[in-house]
């Protein structure tokens, strides 16, 4: 089927009325501006004054299956996302990172930062026509509280301490108390967790393993059509009477298609977003109506090099790796594997742009150094292409783990093989399936590892997660432990004044940077290339949203048809 | 026997021979280190790089011969083991016939009721692919079939007075089965060595584009992998060198072994043999 005639059979005239409207000069939709922090603009072809967009369009989007989307089986971030359309939270993130009001109109914290308080809307229903009360938000939190989830399912409030404090002193106020301060509440809990109706799930036993589609009933501005799984395919409509008023995007859909970026420039597909494209891949977008690009943040993503400092030797000596992070050139990284579209690693973790961020040291690319470094610390190399010898006699060789997963993975472990062989140091690549991979890395079976991470920008404690001795995540650097960092990691947590954050938060980049258990290699650049014509309100959400899911695929934008705001766009 | 010199059986040996050649002599012939960085990305076909280099710098003139390696490693040692394992099977249930015949002939329906490519992608994703890994899947896939036809074979033979005669003689199985039966199997065992290779070096590729093979391991699967997880490829003109050349080399190699085994058909067919 193609477009026009899939446009005609599932909207009817309505459509063809107001396509032929569109055409007419319509200032109303050209307010929607570009965000004031300058990053995630869309470029000139894409702008509203270029090209008009039909009044509430479909959007066809390249498929990834992502699991059921019910709040308790949707798989990572993709399938976040997926669920989000269908359930509302309590807060929501506009595209520069600040909350909106969603579910509660409004939002208290007590000073202590132990109370917060809800006032909820008063005119919002779910699905099946019920009202939504403060009852609902209790049962949620209940709820989570008593279901075993899949670690994928990404926002669990069951896993945290203050779960089972939530009260509703009435139907329209909800009020949660935690037992000590936490900086993430509203990141990771108030704006994360998706509310769920009592009527539907209270006699549902266990949620992740219930698939049924008529539980799918939630109060956001979608409703799931159809899902088929392993297809990846995810058909939503819109909820006319959903609270904000008719969403602006009238239908999703997710489907396979083989090539994104050809599926694109062919209209097979609306949009496509993929990490650091090379100028020459995106140059069919550019310059070209109705086709436009947009670049996001460079920090949703990143590949580092894990050392198991568990396993002793050169591995826990830190010159070791010093000498190592000194011989990868990370720029040259990025100039061959994304043509320049990306940013080099930050051995302190978080990425350069990220109000968090301080300047960290960088162990730049200088080979000769590397070399010298490893002849004092007592590895020395007898021939200038033999291996280089522990102080026990034995070569330097070890085995660097990847996952066959993700495509970039395996050219980036032909570069660090090449630039470590360099220096004397052997590594012999170990390629595993990622159901693998994950469970020795989470094992300590590792010596050397590539492994990737998402969301690094706006979340500091991340780095705890990440750096802390007494947390586990794949993630996680191997065999490390600081006492200095695990006390700052703990004192961030609950240090609610910003600015005490951060230089706490910088201390920590300090600490790991010079520690260096891991190195960050690179953060491609995030591009999404769309077709202007369908919908062009696109933005990469500031910090991502459920704590740092980012991506494009924020549902305020597909409601309002804007980049900033709660007031829904008219239509063409 | 005039077959051999048929111009098909020549093509095929002559393409097979010059990629043995060039497999045996990669690290002599090849101008750059198949892993190494030897240009910048994507850089054109030019006098340093004869087929320009891939995403990340690699000279892929250089991969497309170590390349070799891997396919011709992989389609010889698989076929090496399936017709082993066929002659070892096949042959014996035959001449020992009975109780042994039988279990060993259900044995072989056992493993030809397997579907031989999906469990190959399966086990390729359990354990992951490396060159020891193909050749045992392929060999453990390939052999029963051949097994099958050379337990015939050997049956007509046994019935042939020379056979009978040297049992009569005294002559133990294993005399009979060196002095006699392989020599009048040679032509049967060539010809399912052939076909395997044949195909082992389609479905090593297979797996290895489909990125179930050792992704750091150079082959010519590898390349095609590598550069259809491009973003884009086929905007540039990249995929002239990056793409051709090694879908090149599997096309004439898998060429060179159909033109040896057609060739070959009329010496190496019973049945040819029979109605000529």
């Amino acid at each position: 089927m193609d477009r026009r005639t899939f446009l005609t059979s599932t909207l009817g005239a309505t459509v063809a009325l107001a396509l032929g409207a569109c055409t007419r000069d319509q200032p109303t939709t050209q307010e929607t501006g570009p965000q004031a922090t300058g990053q995630g603009t869309p470029s000139p072809a894409g702008s509203p004054d270029a090209s008009p967009v039909a009044a509430r369009p479909t959007l066809r989007l390249p498929g990834e299956d992502a699991g059921f989307p019910s709040p308790f089986t949707y798989q990572r971030g993709p399938g976040y996302w997926r669920m989000s359309f269908i359930y509302d939270t309590l807060l929501w993130v506009g595209a520069d990172g600040e909350f909106l009001p969603w579910l509660a109109s409004d939002m208290e914290a007590s000073d202590d930062g132990l109370l917060y308080t809800f006032t909820l809307r008063d005119d919002v229903r779910w699905h099946d026509g019920e009202p939504f009360t403060a009852d609902d938000v209790v049962f949620t939190f209940e709820y989570f509280q008593a279901q075993t989830l899949s670690p994928e399912v990404i926002v669990q409030p069951g896993q945290r301490t203050f779960a089972d404090q939530v009260t509703a002193p009435d139907e329209r106020t909800v009020e949660i108390r935690l037992a000590e301060p936490d900086t993430t509440f509203v990141d990771l809990v108030a704006a994360a967790v998706p509310i769920v109706p009592r009527h539907v799930w209270s006699d549902v036993d266990d949620a992740a393993r219930a698939q049924d589609p008529a539980l799918l009933i939630g109060t956001g501005p979608y409703r799931l059509e159809d899902y088929t799984s392993g297809e990846g395919s995810y058909l939503y409509t819109a909820n006319d009477d959903y609270f904000l008023g008719a969403p602006f995007v009238q239908r999703i859909e997710y489907r396979t298609v083989g090539d994104p970026l050809a599926a694109v420039l062919a209209g097979e597909a609306d949009a496509a977003d993929q990490f650091g494209l090379r100028p020459d891949a995106l140059a069919p977008f550019q310059d070209t109506p109705p086709f436009a690009v947009l670049e996001g943040f460079p920090g949703a993503f990143q590949l580092g090099l894990y050392w198991n400092l568990a396993r002793g030797g050169a591995l826990a000596d830190p010159r070791f790796r010093h000498a190592c992070a000194m011989a990868i050139d990370r720029g040259d990284l990025v100039e061959r594997l994304f043509g320049g579209n990306g940013a080099p690693g930050n051995p302190g973790w978080i990425p350069p742009g990220d109000p968090f961020h301080v300047d960290v040291e960088q162990y730049a690319f200088d080979p000769a150094a590397a070399n010298q470094l490893l002849d004092e610390a007592g590895y020395p190399r007898q021939s200038s292409d033999g291996p280089r010898q522990g102080p026990d006699g034995e070569p330097l060789r070890f085995e660097l783990l990847v996952t066959t997963g993700p495509p970039l993975v395996a050219p980036t472990a032909d570069l660090i093989t090449a630039a470590l062989g360099q220096l004397g140091i052997e590594l012999s690549v170990q390629p595993l399936d990622t159901p693998s991979f994950n469970q020795r890395v989470i094992a300590g079976e590792t010596e050397l590892s590539l492994i990737t991470a998402g969301g690094l920008r706006g979340y500091p404690d991340y780095m705890r997660r990440v750096y802390a001795s007494f947390t586990e995540i794949t993630q996680h650097a191997q065999g490390y432990e600081n006492a200095e960092f695990d006390e700052l990691a703990r004192e961030q947590l609950a240090t609610l004044d910003v600015d005490e954050r951060m230089e706490i938060v910088a201390r920590m980049q300090q600490i790991v940077a010079a520690d260096l258990p891991l190195l960050p290699l690179y953060y491609p650049t995030p591009f999404l290339v769309y077709n202007a014509e369908v919908f062009d309100a696109w933005y990469y959400t500031e910090g991502g949203f459920a704590g740092n899911i980012p991506t494009v695929y924020n549902k305020h934008a597909f409601i309002t048809g804007r980049q900033d705001g709660l007031e829904i766009r008219p239509s063409g | 026997m005039s077959v051999l010199r048929s111009p098909l059986s020549l093509a095929g040996a002559a393409l097979l021979g010059g990629l043995l050649l060039v497999g045996a002599l990669a690290p002599v012939i090849a101008p750059y280190d198949p892993h190494a960085l030897a240009g910048e990305a994507l850089e054109a076909p030019s006098s340093r790089h004869l087929l320009g280099t891939d995403g990340i710098g690699q000279d892929l003139f250089s991969r497309v011969l170590w390349g070799a390696r891997t396919s011709l490693t992989v389609a010889l040692g698989a076929a090496g083991l399936a017709m082993a394992l066929a002659v070892l099977v096949g042959v014996t249930a035959a001449l020992l016939g009975g109780a042994a015949d039988t279990v060993a002939m259900r044995v072989v329906d056992v493993f030809l009721a397997l579907p031989g490519l999906p469990l190959l992608v399966l086990v390729a994703a359990m354990v992951g692919a490396n060159r020891l890994t193909l050749i045992l899947l392929i060999g453990v896939i390939r052999w029963p079939e051949l097994a099958r036809v050379l337990r015939g074979q050997t049956l007509t033979l046994r019935q042939r007075g020379f056979v009978a005669s040297a049992r009569g003689f005294g002559g133990g199985l294993g005399w009979v089965l060196r002095r006699h039966l392989v020599p009048a199997l040679a032509p049967l065992i060539l010809a399912g060595f052939i076909t395997v290779a044949g195909t082992a070096v389609l479905m090593e590729a297979g797996l290895a584009f489909l990125g179930l093979s050792d992704p750091t391991a150079v082959s010519w699967g590898g390349i095609l992998n590598r550069a259809l997880l491009q973003p884009g490829l086929y905007f540039t003109p990249a995929w002239t060198w990056w793409v051709l050349p090694a879908g090149f080399a599997i096309t004439l190699t898998v060429l060179g072994f159909t033109f040896l085994a057609v060739g070959l058909e009329p010496a190496l067919n019973p049945r040819w043999r029979r109605a000529s």
